[in-house]
């Protein structure tokens, strides 16, 4: 199956990927409405993208104290029926990812949803640092970074967007249906 | 004799799991479920809720009967009273038999009763496992209650109560602080406050000795003082309901609690048992013993209900078995603007002289963090579920002492001098070193 995957050292630290899923999920730049999180230790030195994995035994399922996660035996991917969730926060607390986040207007837990297929924030990171990929290619961008990055620390830090990559983010964005001016959008991601 | 190819005694979160399991990996056979209540699988986790009226009944349902009636599952409310190995059979109490091919023991546990203690009889006196023990409570009705225990279910139950509209709640505990086994002290105090602010009154460091009243519940009596009031919660713990097992000479661990291999096995041919009535491995600690909580009994549940039917349809030679490796015990609450989450060791479980404690207390959150020899052992937090995974995972890792070399931990360099926020940060640091390596 296709998943979210990361590389920290292509990641800029720009804020996008989070702003256009708060933007598409709940109409409104909030990054604590996020599907997606890139985590730091403080510093602008990005870790880890906390995004649902679709977990092939996923913990959440069988966490869930109201049995409303469901995984599909077909495709599996993971789904939630959220108005039966009532916030008891299990699947936050067991999910490896950090993926779960509280809805405020869904007054439920929810979690990435990969768009039903062609995850938004993927095709709004212009670094390439958000892709999505089936399982082998994972593995094989995953062993490529090992390789790469053995016992590496990431030295440079990461830049800034071009007012280009900002137009062209907006541009994404507007063949989505979501029109969003650059002001706004930078604005959106801070 | 009703002849079944899988029976589960037990129709809680591990049953009902391992029957909807079962079916799904072997529909040809029939699967029967059996439980002294007649109710689908409901949460009961949720029972807080449904006592402070958040919930209804129908929401804490989990599956309700027609998931059962289209996955195949058939259902019965009945007790068994025996089990006889031997024969592969089932006794129940109105005297009918079942006979089995694969029997999957899923009788969960017990509400701890004192029932030699005075007036522990008396109509008032509570406890809460069920959805009949909620319904029965709010029917009695009352507006002052007392709340023997601080567990999950003490403090969940105070807060229902309050939200329900009791005037007074008075939460008592015997032993010095609140949740000792899951808490430390500065915790327990942080988390007092916080319940008092809502209006529970918490007394620690007095045990209960008697109950008031001649002909209903009037009061409870501690070491200190009297307490009036209209009804007792009695939230003093659960025991692993394990009489079956026992007389049929299934073998208990040292907890009590029935022994399983990690396919879910027990000492006997074609008998399994899952959940609350089985001993597991704690994977924050290391150490063996019952652990009663949800999430491993619904994927213990399943475990149980896969291999059995594999082992119905004679196909094990073929699939490798479900294990089931441990339990992640996590002291979690999180409703009406209460979040406590604990997990590991606390305090006065770290090995003497090679502990080392961080606190934090900052907008309203407090977290403390518990490291042995420089390694994450422990994590208390309220008011934030941030980094829950991170923890989870290290003091996991640190407690199975896991070889596999990618996956091991490193002591946290200088601790002592560090900030809470900075040990987090080398932590988030060593998780994604040993990702992306
Ligand atoms: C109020 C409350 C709050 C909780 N909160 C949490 C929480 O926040 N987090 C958490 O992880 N866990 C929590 N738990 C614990 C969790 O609910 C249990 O660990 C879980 O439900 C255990 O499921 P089980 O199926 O093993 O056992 P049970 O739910 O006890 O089910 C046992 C079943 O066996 C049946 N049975 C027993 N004996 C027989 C017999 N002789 N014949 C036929 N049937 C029989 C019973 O009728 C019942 O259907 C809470 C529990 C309660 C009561
Ligand atoms: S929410 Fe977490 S546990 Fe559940 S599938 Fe996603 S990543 Fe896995
Ligand atoms: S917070 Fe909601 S979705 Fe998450 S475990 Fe609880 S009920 Fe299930």
């Amino acid at each position: 199956m296709k998943r979210v995957t990361f590389d920290p050292y292509r990641c800029d630290l720009c804020g996008v990927c989070s702003a256009a899923c708060s933007l598409v999920k709940t109409g409104k730049f909030d990054a604590s409405q996020s599907r997606i999180r890139i985590e730091t230790a403080g510093s602008r030195v990005p870790l880890r993208a906390a995004v649902c994995r679709h977990c092939e035994e996923p913990a959440c399922v069988t966490a869930c104290m109201r049995g409303i996660i469901d995984q599909d035996p077909q495709t599996g991917l993971v789904t939630r029926r959220h108005d039966g969730c009532f916030r008891c926060a299990a699947c936050a607390v067991s999910c490896p990812a950090g993926a779960c986040v509280l809805d405020e207007a869904l007054n439920a837990f929810t979690a990435c949803d990969l768009c039903g297929g062609d995850p938004l924030c993927v095709k709004v990171c212009l670094t390439g640092a958000l892709r999505f990929e089936d399982d082998a290619e994972n593995s094989a961008h995953l062993r490529a970074l090992y390789a790469e990055k053995m016992f590496e620390e990431r030295e440079e830090l990461p830049g800034e967007l071009t007012d280009a990559q900002w137009e062209e983010i907006c541009s994404i964005l507007n063949a989505e249906g979501l029109s969003v001016a650059p002001d706004e959008l930078r604005r959106g991601c801070r | 004799m009703r002849k079944t190819d899988i029976l589960i005694l037990g129709n809680g979160a591990a049953g009902s799991s391992a029957a909807f399991a079962a079916k799904q990996t072997a529909p040809e056979l029939n699967v029967l479920v059996l439980s002294k209540e007649d109710e689908p699988v409901y949460s009961a986790p949720a029972l807080p809720d449904l006592l402070s009226g958040e919930l209804t009944r129908a929401q804490v349902t989990v599956s309700p009967w027609d998931d059962y009636r289209n996955a195949g599952i058939e259902a019965l409310c009945a007790s068994a009273v025996r089990i006889d190995a031997g024969t592969r059979t089932v006794i129940l109490e109105n005297g009918g038999e079942v006979s089995y091919g694969e029997l999957i023991l899923a009788t969960g546990s017990q509400p701890i009763r004192l029932r030699k203690m005075q007036g522990t009889g008396l109509p008032g006196n509570f406890v809460m496992k069920t959805i009949a023990d909620v319904e029965d409570m709010a029917a009695y009705g009352g507006s002052r209650a007392v709340v023997v225990g601080s567990g999950a279910i003490g403090i969940e139950g105070s807060m229902a109560l309050k939200a329900r509209g009791f005037e007074q709640v008075v939460m008592v505990e015997a032993l010095e602080w609140l949740s000792p086994k899951s808490l430390d002290r500065a915790t327990s105090d942080e988390l007092k406050a916080k319940l008092e602010s809502f209006g529970v009154k918490v007394l620690t460091g007095e045990a209960v000795q008697g109950v008031l009243g001649e002909t209903k519940v009037e009061g409870v009596r501690t070491e200190k003082r009297d307490i009036p009031c209209d009804l007792i919660l009695w939230g003093i713990g659960m025991r692993p309901d394990t009489e079956l097992a026992k007389a049929a000479g299934i073998e208990c661990g040292a907890s009590g609690a029935i022994l399983t291999d990690d396919h879910m096995r027990t000492n006997l041919p074609h008998v399994y048992a899952c959940g609350d009535c089985t001993e597991s491995v704690d994977v924050f600690s290391g150490q063996r013993g019952a652990y009663l909580f949800w999430e491993p009994a619904r994927r213990g549940g399943a475990a149980a209900g896969v291999n059995a039917a594999e082992e119905g349809q004679d196909v094990r030679q073929e699939n490798r078995p479900r294990v089931f490796l441990g339990t992640t015990p996590f002291f979690l609450t999180n409703k009406g603007g209460l979040s406590i989450l604990a997990m590991g060791r606390t305090e006065a479980q770290l090995a003497e002289g090679r502990g080392t404690v961080l606190e934090e207390k900052k907008d309203g959150v407090y977290r403390r963090l518990l490291f042995e020899d420089g390694k994450l052992a422990g994590a208390q937090m309220l008011g934030t579920l941030e980094d829950a995974d991170l923890f989870a995972a290290q003091i996991r890792k640190n407690a199975m002492q896991r070889e596999d070399t990618w996956d091991l931990t490193e002591p946290v360099p200088n601790l002592e001098q560090l900030s809470l926020q900075e040990a987090v940060f080398f932590l988030r640091k060593q998780r994604r070193n040993a990702f992306s390596k």
